[in-house]
């Protein structure tokens, strides 16, 4: 089996994952926008910040799913388990602990004169209650799609 | 399964989408129309506007057509069941990536949710799943995409 259908797979689900988040913030489960949060790292204006947070996330979707690949998560339900310890990985270190540290424009101690996103802090409690368990879902269901589309071309 | 049928029946996909829009909009289903939206994004002209987003409705219906055949070459398969839910994808993300990412970033006559009143506005911001022209807009465009999707998928197995 080639990479190809993880990364497809990857693609996929980064934009599932990105609809869905949109729904869950319209739902008021969240006040995460990922790409403004991602994309205000590299630009002020907001629409630029989107379009490029946005591009970010789905390229980010499709190189994650490489890692699928060497985990050899090649089944729905394996991608699914793997998905989970992606998004608990997500949750707990790379939103809060590794994107503050390069992020320019995040409200920290310090640095809230520039700052146009806030600091997501611990679990992300910063955007809400449920914003960790919405992303753990989402990420579920990211590798769900990742390993299913790698069983889909064996 | 080929590259070509794929692109067969993005084209076909394509104006069953247009007329169905066309379609939804006469009833008065929903006030939405989609290449509207996008000829404004290079001409004030209304009518200029309509007949040069209709082309490139269909450009952009093409393109689409090579991304899902990029899908089916990646997973060795395509079919009427694969392009249908894709097409749901497709459809939720015309409602949400394209006219809430996009627009703010290129359409210049189209307001946005953090666009100020400082100069006038065409258009109406779309909103999440374009809702602002409609509340049954989303049960037509995502259905609409849908039939796209299927067709893509069947003519690229068919082809």
């Amino acid at each position: 089996m080639t990479v190809a259908p993880f990364l497809a797979g990857g693609f996929v689900g980064a934009l599932v994952m990105a609809v869905a988040l949109e729904g869950a913030a319209q739902a008021r489960l969240t006040r995460l926008d990922l790409p403004l949060f991602l994309g205000t790292a590299f630009h002020r204006g907001r629409a630029q910040a989107r379009a490029s947070g946005y591009t970010l996330h789905v390229g980010l979707g499709i190189g994650f799913a490489a890692a699928y690949d060497v985990l050899g998560a090649d089944g729905w339900g394996s991608g699914a388990l793997v998905g989970i310890g992606h998004g608990a990985l997500a949750v707990t270190v790379l939103l809060p602990v590794l994107v503050p540290v390069l992020h320019p424009r995040m409200a920290l101690a310090g640095g809230g004169e520039r700052a146009l996103v806030e600091a997501p802090g611990m679990l992300l409690r910063g955007y809400g209650w449920w914003t960790a368990p919405v992303l753990v879902a989402l990420h579920a269901a990211y590798g769900c799609l990742v390993g299913g589309f790698a069983s889909l071309s064996s | 399964m080929t590259v070509l049928g794929a692109l067969a029946g993005a084209f076909v996909g394509t104006l069953v989408l247009t007329s169905a829009l066309r379609l939804a909009s006469a009833l008065r289903w929903t006030r939405i129309d989609i290449p509207f939206l996008l000829g404004t994004m290079f001409t004030a002209n209304r009518t200029r506007a309509k007949w040069l987003g209709y082309v490139l409705h269909a450009l952009a219906g093409l393109v689409f057509g090579l991304l899902y055949a990029g899908i089916f070459v990646a997973l060795g398969r395509s079919g009427w069941l694969l392009g249908a839910l894709l097409g749901v994808l497709h459809g939720l993300i015309a409602g949400t990536a394209i006219v809430g990412i996009l627009f703010p970033l290129a359409h210049t006559r189209v307001g946005s949710a953090s666009s100020g009143a400082d100069r006038p506005a065409l258009l109406e911001p779309p909103g999440f799943l374009m809702l602002n022209y409609g509340r049954m807009t989303p049960v037509v465009t995502v259905p609409a995409h849908v039939l796209y999707g299927t067709l893509v998928g069947g003519f690229a197995s068919l082809l």
